[in-house]
């Protein structure tokens, strides 16, 4: 304890003053004899334990009463055993959650990201002269600034930095720290402590970063503001709870209905409004009754142009002039973007190993229709069914001869052709190879197996199939589809009973395929590279699309080029029955199985023809991986080469230029929408980006967790800025108790002569 | 020592006027002013009544046989002498002496004992006198020539107090020396123990003695005026003291004073003795005199 005026503390020497008088007038009595000693006597008795008691409480107050003045007016700071710091620089990290979470209001309508900038603002201006700010958030770091030039970073700060990792930037911060020649070091955590970041193995490992932090010399001191106001009550949520669309997918022309499914938590608006908007320009738009906490909406969208868009849903509640407004309470799940490429249709060469004019007699038939199954349609009220495939079947041996005439198709069927010429054969490699097409090679009885490993794989220096076809192999009862490997993106929608299976498909004969090798060892399975029942385009809480086209931005892997093959369907024997290898440029999918129904059951099924159409379109077309990504992530564009200087238009609207250097890669993606990227010769690629599901869900952990992870963390919980800032001063100057003195001086003094006058009474 | 140092002339005088009269006839050897239960030849003719069996032959009125040829019996009334005590209380609480008052309950109760025994010396009333703290001190046995008043104030004078109180067993012992009936004058401060006190006058009402308790008090001792620190010193006890806040314990003290007085009224007053307070503030001879205009009064 510390004293500002430690002189006017001598005045305590005050106290003495009653405790003379006390002492002086102990022995200063008047002597009377008296007689009448039987009537005090009894008196004395029973008062003198009281008296004595109540004059020593007398004695105290009044000595009390001189030392609380002169401590008061001393102004006592207690600074514990810790020598304060006072107005020494500190070096400060501060950890500020920005993610999409942080815009859900509070109490007082005001979103949780205002409060946290107010705070951090309120927190540097309190720092001594010469400290220094780090602010670390989600999507990324800033860079180390005085106290004052935290303002500009704040000012720049939007919510949308991605999915609050408190770990990630603790190891951050600690970084920074180590590295600051500042002897005193503080992390603030300001967060708001959404239930999604608090899962149970950052909790395990928060004591691990205690301990990092401790190993920090000097060490940081951890607070943790706790800036979670109380939710408004009721809290009112309009979400997009659901959009579907009959493909990802379109060809010019074709009219993309979009099933839109809105729900609202808490009191409902009576109307809400679903608005489109095609690569950021607004599109067609939908007012509906909300009736039970849901609305919905189907609105048909034309693609028109080729190349990659994105449609952005969103939806508002209809202001009602006869009722007052309807507030949202959390609007980041009110859009939701979804990628949608427009492309001509791919062309597919069917080569039948046994042409026919008598319908589906050839090997072909059935999958001209699964390729082209609106051909002879008819078209549907304000649908436009169209097919991204146009099938062209091209005779054996004129393979050549039929490129020569026109222009390279995008995928060559072989269709239980036993034996390719000579001159096919150099063709189909070149096509793979040099031109990058897609080669699908069905089995069949007549396959000449030796003639294909021989020429296709053992001839060519780089093989052009991915596994050696080998014997025939037949089954009365048939082999059903192992359905619990279906990882592969395309297959991994059919392991989703809702949308449709390969359940019932029964193999009789197949041609068995052995590694390149010549071993029988059956070759590895496709390593998943995405949750096979988890499309990308499925927003939060929605069912799988069931779509065709789906989860093709996460596909570059599934080509590996340095895999030898990658089986990505088998039989309930473990026989392999499609295997997916890379041959230079091109892919070739080999299936062990017919496309017609002599020995399989499969081309019969309904799911023959989604099943033929993802296949052949993930293979076909260039993957997007960067067509979609979540807020806070980099956008990374594939397919474009990244010369010169591109521009891009956020959301917001504004534009910005940028240099990109080995890839096109774009950083600043807090804001959740369309993206329009512009090459220097021109082409306009558009991109989307999410608001991340966990940012999705604006609950927070309550106060037992947070005290928990405080707890582990050896940070000090905090439960407004106030209180941080009561105990900043506390720490750098101590904590002043002239308050308390000047209380107790009070109640000292009115005590006195309270308790003088009931000792006079008593 | 004479009466005349113990009371002023005035004292003297306004005594002088005053008739003490005993409410119950008491034996006496003398002829006064006091009826005397005894019939017999004396100066007062009280009644004639007809001659019974056993009925002395000198007690016949022969005049009126003469007359009527009755036999009648003569009576008369015969007048005796008042026979007193005076018990003067010289323990240490009669030393006190106030503030207010200079006179010590002492000197004051000494002074009342003169005059009481001027008066009945005056009426040809004997007077005897004890004084007493623990035990008896002084005893003179009642007498009711003026040479003996003499001897009364010599001894009053004489006797300083000092001592505890011990009324049950002085009385006690005074009941072995009072063996006639007569009137006991007590006057004391009545320090002790009340039911104590009682049950030992109680005793004297019993032999038919009248009892009188002069309660001589101090002011100070009434309403106890006290405060400030105070060391109360025993007056009856060495080294017995008490010190106090004498404001706070004023109240305390008050109501105990009540209450003795109030069982000491009580008690004389079940045993139909007259308790008299006087305080030395109150000069005797009107204390006195006012406490004989009542009896009159009340006679």
């Amino acid at each position: 304890m510390t004293l500002l005026n430690g002189l006017l503390a001598l005045g305590a020497m005050a106290f003495t003053i009653p405790l003379v008088i006390h002492l002086l007038f102990r022995n200063r009595f008047q002597t009377l004899d008296w007689g009448a000693m039987r009537f005090l006597r009894n008196v004395v008795e029973q008062n003198r334990r009281r008296m004595q008691l109540l004059n020593w409480l007398l004695l105290l107050i009044r000595c009390l009463i001189p030392i609380f003045l002169a401590f008061c007016l001393a102004r006592p700071i207690v600074t514990g055993w810790r020598q304060p710091r006072g107005d020494e620089p500190v070096a400060l990290a501060v950890v500020l959650d920005n993610s999409y979470s942080m815009t859900a209001r509070q109490e007082e309508r005001r979103d949780r990201f205002a409060v946290a900038v107010e705070t951090v603002r309120a927190i540097a201006g309190s720092l001594a002269r010469g400290s220094e700010v780090v602010l670390l958030t989600s999507d990324g770091m800033g860079r180390v600034t005085d106290p004052a030039g935290i303002d500009s970073q704040l000012d720049q700060l939007r919510p949308g930095g991605g999915p609050f990792e408190l770990d990630t930037l603790l190891g951050k911060a600690i970084g920074v720290l180590s590295q600051s020649a500042m002897a005193n070091r503080q992390i603030v955590i300001v967060a708001d402590h959404t239930a999604s970041g608090f899962t149970q193995a950052m909790l395990d490992g928060l004591p691990a970063i205690r301990q990092r932090i401790a190993s920090v010399t000097p060490t940081p001191e951890v607070v943790w503001v706790d800036l979670l106001g109380e939710s408004p009550s009721p809290f009112r949520n309009l979400r997009i709870h659901s959009v579907e669309s009959e493909a990802n997918y379109a060809v010019p022309g074709q009219i993309v209905p979009w099933m839109i499914e809105a729900k609202v938590d808490g009191p409902a608006p009576e109307k809400v409004e679903f608005r489109m908007r095609v690569n950021g320009q607004p599109s067609e738009r939908r007012t509906e009754i909300v009736r039970d906490g849901t609305a919905r909406a189907m609105i048909p969208l034309t693609a028109d142009q080729v190349g990659r868009q994105v449609v952005e849903v969103e939806v508002a509640a209809v202001s009602d002039p006869q009722r007052a407004d309807w507030t949202d309470d959390f609007p980041p799940d009110n859009r939701f973007a979804v990628p949608l490429r427009v492309l001509e249709p791919v062309e597919v060469w069917l080569v039948d190993g046994h042409p026919t004019d008598k319908p589906l007699a050839g090997d072909t038939d059935y999958l001209t229709i699964a390729l082209s199954p609106f051909a002879t349609s008819s078209t549907a009220a304000g649908v436009s069914p169209a097919d991204l495939f146009r099938p062209r079947k091209v005779r054996f041996g004129r393979l050549a001869e039929t490129q020569a005439a026109g222009e390279w198709p995008a995928v060559v069927v072989l269709a239980d052709v036993a034996r390719p010429s000579a001159a096919d054969s150099k063709w189909l490699v070149d096509f793979v190879q040099n031109q990058g097409g897609t080669l699908v090679v069905f089995g069949g009885p007549s396959i000449d197996s030796q003639w294909y490993d021989q020429n296709l794989i053992d001839d060519q220096r780089v093989p052009l199939l991915p596994l050696r076809f080998g014997e025939p192999r037949t089954s009365v009862a048939g082999l059903a589809i192992d359905e619990t490997r279906l990882t592969y993106p395309p297959l991994s929608l059919f392991g989703t009973r809702e949308k449709g299976t390969l359940a019932g498909t029964s193999f009789h004969g197949w041609l068995e395929m052995l590694s390149r090798g010549g071993t029988t060892d059956a070759p590895a399975d496709l390593p998943p590279n995405a949750p096979p029942n988890a499309p990308p385009n499925a927003p939060p809480n929605a069912s799988a699309d069931g779509q065709a086209g789906g989860a093709e931005n996460s596909t570059a892997a599934a080509a590996d080029p340095a895999r030898e093959a990658n089986v990505v369907l088998r039989l309930e024997g473990g026989q392999p029955l499609m295997a997916i290898g890379a041959s230079g440029l091109g892919r070739v999918l080999q299936i062990a199985s017919t496309s017609n129904e002599i020995w399989t059951t499969l081309p019969l099924r309904p799911a023959f023809v989604p099943l033929m159409q993802r296949l052949l379109l993930h293979l076909s077309i260039d993957q997007d991986a960067g067509l979609v990504a979540t807020a806070g992530e980099p956008l990374v564009l594939t397919g474009v080469a990244p010369d010169g200087e591109w521009s891009v238009s956020t959301p917001d609207n504004k534009s910005h230029r940028f240099k990109p250097e080995t890839s096109l890669v774009w950083t600043d993606t807090s804001q959740a929408g369309a993206y329009r990227f512009e090459s220097p010769s021109g082409e306009v690629i558009w991109s989307a980006v999410r608001v991340p599901d966990a940012d999705l869900k604006p609950a927070v952990v309550d106060r037992e967790t947070r005290e928990l992870a405080a707890a582990r963390l050896g940070a000090t919980l905090h439960d407004s800025l106030d209180e941080y800032l009561a105990a900043d001063a506390s720490r750098r100057f101590g904590r002043g108790i002239w308050k308390y003195l000047l209380a107790a001086l009070v109640i000292a003094m009115v005590l006195e002569p309270v308790v003088q006058q009931y000792r006079s009474r008593h | 020592m004479s009466i005349h140092e113990l009371l002023s002339a005035g004292q003297r005088d306004r005594i002088q006027g005053l008739e003490l009269f005993a409410r119950q006839v008491v034996e006496g050897f003398c002829s006064g002013q006091h009826r005397s239960p005894h019939k017999g030849y004396s100066v007062e003719f009280k009644e004639h009544r007809p001659y019974v069996r056993g009925d002395e032959i000198r007690s016949i009125d022969w005049k009126v046989f003469g007359k009527t040829d009755r036999i009648y019996i003569r009576e008369f009334e015969e007048e005796t002498n008042l026979k007193a005590t005076l018990i003067v209380d010289s323990s240490g609480s009669m030393a006190y002496a106030g503030q207010r008052v200079a006179t010590t309950k002492h000197h004051y109760a000494t002074q009342l004992a003169a005059a009481l025994a001027y008066l009945m010396v005056g009426q040809q009333d004997g007077v005897g006198v004890a004084t007493f703290d623990t035990q008896v001190r002084d005893f003179l046995p009642a007498r009711s020539r003026m040479s003996h008043l003499q001897a009364i104030c010599s001894v009053l004078q004489k006797r300083s107090p000092g001592g505890e109180t011990e009324l049950s067993h002085v009385l006690g012992g005074l009941a072995k020396k009072l063996h006639r009936r007569g009137l006991l004058i007590l006057i004391s401060d009545c320090f002790a123990d009340v039911p104590t006190l009682i049950r030992a006058l109680t005793h004297f009402r019993r032999a038919k003695h009248e009892v009188l308790v002069f309660q001589v008090l101090d002011p100070d001792e009434l309403d106890f005026p006290f405060s400030g620190r105070i060391r109360f010193r025993n007056l009856e006890l060495a080294d017995d003291h008490e010190e106090v806040d004498a404001a706070a314990l004023a109240e305390a003290y008050r109501k105990n004073f009540r209450e003795h007085q109030r069982q000491l009224r009580d008690g004389c007053g079940r045993c139909r003795i007259d308790h008299v307070l006087m305080t030395t503030d109150m000069p005797v001879a009107d204390g006195l005199a006012s406490y004989l205009a009542t009896r009159r009064r009340l006679a």
